[in-house]
């Protein structure tokens, strides 16, 4: 890794700690000298702002625990604590709670740049895998926290979660209770999820996005081209040896991210001084009803980010009297994409080089994606019925349809993603990326 | 609606904001509001709504988390709140707590009151306004009350004082074989009704097995309001627009703060913005 | 190939950016810091106390707490009022109080604002034991007044609370705000009705 260097300190206590500790070394091999192409656009901003997200929410964490108590008589008590007698603590705990909402509308999108420029395809498969851990990880971070305000949401939340793990065969109902350490979700149940939220999964997300990082600065980034940058030629302003449609990480990226993080602080400051509640759905009203084991909500939702996946739970009907094959689909749907390296059979990297076939079906899934995050924050009756004509049909329930469709859709995106992504007809990929008002393809002899 | 509270004090005197009738469907019967659900907030209305919060509300509810100093952030002073508000407790620093004991409150509700302090939040101020006005006479129930936004709720009228008696006035349409032959006949009739409504209404649909045959009944309450309270209708909404007013304060105390620092921060950020923008200009002109 | 750089163009964009990006970070810092400071519950907690003094007779004292600390009120008899003149300055550590924590509406030899009530910390100043009575004269060898003195490490007091040369303790006793109404005594609070 970083070998020894000469030193690019002047100040002698920086080069005293340079000679002990790999500082040059470092920051030459992941900012300075590390050359991310320069055809980068919108969508490579995701990554950076993850990594704000990710400090943020980790500061923010650090402050409510301060002031946080888990015991299930003082939960709901200690938040209202927070939001009114500390000082600042509205703010603090509303960037909390933003910061969860946003760090996956941050990380979806990051999703959907590896899936749209095929960042995924050799050899980049470990970055993949590493960032898939990461939003798993990520998931059960968003689920215990969520039980920790101890409203009304949180408590049946983690009791529906929790129950689906009853639904596994045999074991299920010991499982649930080993999960809950009590027969139903209580205090001890608070206890763990806290221990799990503020230390077991961070500690986790720092290891998996350090290995995210360092495999990705391995092998370099991937750009929207899908062109591979250290197999074109050599030499640019900055080095001879570097790849020429490379530029240093630092100052160009950083300067661009700069602009990046600025307008996502005013997304997220909007958010946070203006809307916290952003409509119910980064805060649910029914959660500022304290915890009721007595007492279940009308309509039990999860928050917006899980939703898709709750939808494709509820779309798949119960089989031989179990609810499980609908908990094997959502658990698949969110492992599918590990598989997506060795599903992808085509012969290029990004949708700019790609054919009908796999646009269609890139948009079907996105689509879908979206239908059924959206069903999965109403009532299955949101479309309303069939009439009496579709009594054949062991429920009328449009929306249920409709989310059954999406749900078939969805996985086929993966499952037959080998055969039409190798029949689909390629554009071909040119040889340098393309930037600015180059041309496409054509690359000039050397610059 | 919510967002602008005390920074709108510096815009024209509006009364109140006559919101077009709005249609509220949270499970069980649908229903019709008319009039005012919310009203300019400023601290002469958060006052007026104080007053009538620690008058009549803390009676039975308490508001465990709401600090009486806090008070002093619609600009009233501690001897006034200490003189004027403060019934159950001397210190300025203490929580709102219910007069009445839980134990009794128990007995004769049937449920604990619910605590107040983020009722504007998870109810919603509009709910609240319209659930305040919602009351009726209603001699079926032990309280003697009902209420059209929840009905068979466990809580009087506690302002029967202010606003007087309303009743109910109750149509019924089914098929009875004369004006109504069908069952669309009835429901169009019954929606007609319900829409012509010049105050709050329900509008239920429910079926009656008579003789192994469904009769469909549809439903129209509307409230006729008092004139034998201290208020006028129209005063007494207002009243109710202030009481929510405070409760939406009582909410979220800092709400009116987080909107100011809030605006300039998006301002120290669009300077930013500017600057980030052109320092990436200046340094991308290298690659090309 | 490229136009070279103009760097002070560039050193101007940055510090263009670091100005507004600086008074954001401080902006951001800040609501975390002042986090930390005592809630409204801490205050409501630390409010003022109230304590009745009708009954209290010469030569009595009374513990009260005040924000998580001891606070001594005691009716000193007309002996140990003469007994504070009696100690030589020489023997004090500050027998003036200059160097101590006290409100300047406190007489500074007698340490309270009647020279019969006193109100003080009965927090050593060393490290923060709480030292015990020893009111008797001669309890403490032939030539002692009565006072206080500390278990922990032997410092000594006399009944206003000034420490005796020799201790380990650097400063007299704490005296709080406090105010005088009749026979109410209010602990936290100046004579003109400021809070502490």
């Amino acid at each position: 890794m970083a070998s020894k260097q000469p030193s690019m300190f002047t100040n002698p206590v920086m080069r005293w700690v340079d000679e002990r500790f790999p500082v040059t070394g470092l920051m030459k091999e992941h900012l300075t000298e590390y050359y991310a192409p320069k055809n980068f656009n919108f969508w490579y901003y995701f990554g950076s702002l993850a990594m704000l997200v990710l400090v943020l929410q980790i500061v923010t964490g650090i402050f409510l625990t301060m002031n946080y108590k888990p015991d299930a008589n003082y939960a709901f008590g200690s938040v209202e604590y927070i939001m009114r007698d500390v000082d600042y603590g509205w703010l603090i705990r509303y960037m909390h709670s933003t910061g969860a909402s946003m760090f996956f509308v941050v990380v979806y999108l990051h999703m959907c740049r590896g899936l749209m420029y095929g960042s995924y395809r050799k050899p980049r498969e470990l970055i993949w895998i590493f960032g898939c851990l990461i939003y798993l990880c990520l998931m059960a971070e968003a689920f215990f926290g969520y039980l920790l305000p101890w409203g009304q949401m949180s408590f049946w939340g983690a009791q529906v979660i929790v129950n689906l793990f009853a639904a596994v065969p045999f074991i299920g109902p010991d499982l649930a209770v080993w999960i809950r350490g009590d027969y139903a979700v209580g205090d001890a149940t608070l206890n763990r999820f806290f221990a799990f939220h503020v230390i077991a999964l961070p500690l986790v997300l720092l290891g998996l996005v350090a290995a995210h990082i360092i495999a990705l600065h391995e092998v370099g980034s991937n750009n929207p081209d899908g062109v591979e940058i250290k197999q074109g030629p050599k030499g640019n302003r900055w080095s001879k040896d570097a790849p020429a449609d490379g530029i240093p990480f630092h100052p160009y990226y950083t300067v661009k991210d700069i602009v990046g993080v600025v307008v996502f602080l005013m997304i997220f400051s909007a958010i946070v001084f203006f809307a916290p509640e952003m409509g119910g759905y980064f805060l649910e009203y029914n959660n500022f009803v304290p915890a009721d084991p007595l007492k279940t909500p009308d309509h039990i939702a999860p928050v917006w980010y899980f939703t898709p996946f709750y939808s494709i739970l509820r779309a798949v009907p119960p089989m031989f009297g179990s609810q499980f094959p609908g908990v094997i689909a959502m658990g698949l749907s969110t492992l599918i994409f590990f598989a997506l390296p060795w599903l992808d059979r085509s012969t290029v990297r990004s949708i700019r080089y790609r054919g009908t076939q796999w646009k269609t079906w890139f948009t079907i899934f996105i689509a879908c994606f979206l239908i059924l995050g959206y069903l999965g924050v109403k009532p299955t009756t949101v479309w309303g019925q069939f009439g009496e004509w579709a009594s054949f049909l062991d429920t009328k329930d449009r929306a249920t349809w409709v989310a059954r469709l999406c749900t078939v859709l969805y996985f086929a995106f993966f499952f037959l993603m080998p055969w039409y992504s190798a029949a689909d007809k390629t554009k071909p990929v040119p040889s340098r990326v393309t930037y600015g008002d180059d041309v496409k393809a054509v690359p000039a002899a050397g610059e | 609606m919510k967002l602008n509270k005390l920074v709108s004090s510096a815009f024209a005197a509006l009364a109140l904001a006559a919101v077009a009738p709005t249609a509220m469907a949270a499970g069980g019967p649908e229903v019709k509001i008319v009039g005012p659900t919310a009203s300019r907030v400023d601290a002469e209305s958060l006052q007026r709504g104080a007053r009538l919060f620690v008058n009549h509300c803390l009676n039975c509810h308490s508001a465990q988390y709401m600090r009486y100093n806090r008070l002093t952030d619609i600009k009233l002073t501690p001897e006034q709140i200490k003189q004027n508000l403060m019934f159950t407790t001397d210190k300025i620093g203490d929580t709102m707590k219910a007069s009445i004991n839980p134990k009794d409150a128990k007995e004769w509700f049937g449920a604990v009151p619910p605590d107040l302090s983020v009722m504007a939040r998870s109810y919603t101020t509009e709910r609240l306004a319209a659930y305040m006005r919602g009351f009726y006479r209603d001699d079926k129930r032990e309280t003697g009350w009902n209420n059209m936004i929840s009905p068979n709720i466990g809580m009087p009228h506690v302002l029967a004082e202010m606003s007087g008696v309303p009743t109910v006035r109750e149509q019924v349409f089914k098929v009875d074989g004369k004006d109504i032959k069908t069952k669309g006949e009835a429901e169009g009739q019954a929606r007609a009704a319900f829409i012509a409504a010049d105050t709050m209404s329900s509008f239920e649909h429910h079926v009656e097995k008579k003789d192994g045959k469904e009769e469909h009944h549809y439903i129209v309450r509307s409230i006729v309001p008092a004139t034998d309270g201290k208020l006028t209708p129209t005063q007494y909404d207002v009243a109710i627009a202030d009481l929510v007013n405070f409760m939406d304060f009582v909410a979220e105390p800092h709400k009116a703060k987080r909107v100011q620092i809030g605006i300039l921060v998006m301002f120290l950020l669009s300077i930013l913005l500017a600057a980030a923008v052109w320092l990436k200009k200046e340094y991308w002109k290298d690659v090309t | 190939m490229s136009e070279p750089v103009n760097q002070s163009r560039r050193r101007a964009a940055i510090a263009t950016a670091a100005v507004p990006g600086a008074m954001l970070g401080a902006a951001a810092v800040a609501p975390f810091v002042t986090s930390m400071t005592p809630s409204e519950r801490a205050k409501a907690a630390g409010a003022p106390v109230e304590v009745d003094i009708s009954n209290l007779k010469p030569g009595e004292k009374v513990n009260v707490e005040w924000r998580g600390k001891v606070v001594w009120v005691m009716k000193r008899t007309p002996e140990q009022i003469a007994s504070l003149s009696q100690i030589p300055a020489s023997q004090l550590a500050d027998p003036m109080s200059a160097g101590s924590k006290q409100p300047a509406y406190v007489d500074p030899k007698t340490r309270s604002i009647s020279p019969e009530l006193v109100v003080m910390e009965g927090v050593c100043t060393h490290l923060g034991c709480s030292p015990v009575s020893r009111l008797t004269p001669g309890e403490l060898g032939n030539d002692w007044l009565g006072g206080f003195y500390c278990p922990c490490h032997g410092s000594k007091f006399d009944v206003a609370g000034r420490v005796y040369t020799g201790s380990p303790a650097p400063t007299n006793l704490p005296v709080p705000d406090h105010k005088i109404d009749g026979t109410k005594l209010v602990i936290g609070i100046t004579p003109d009705g400021k809070e502490a």
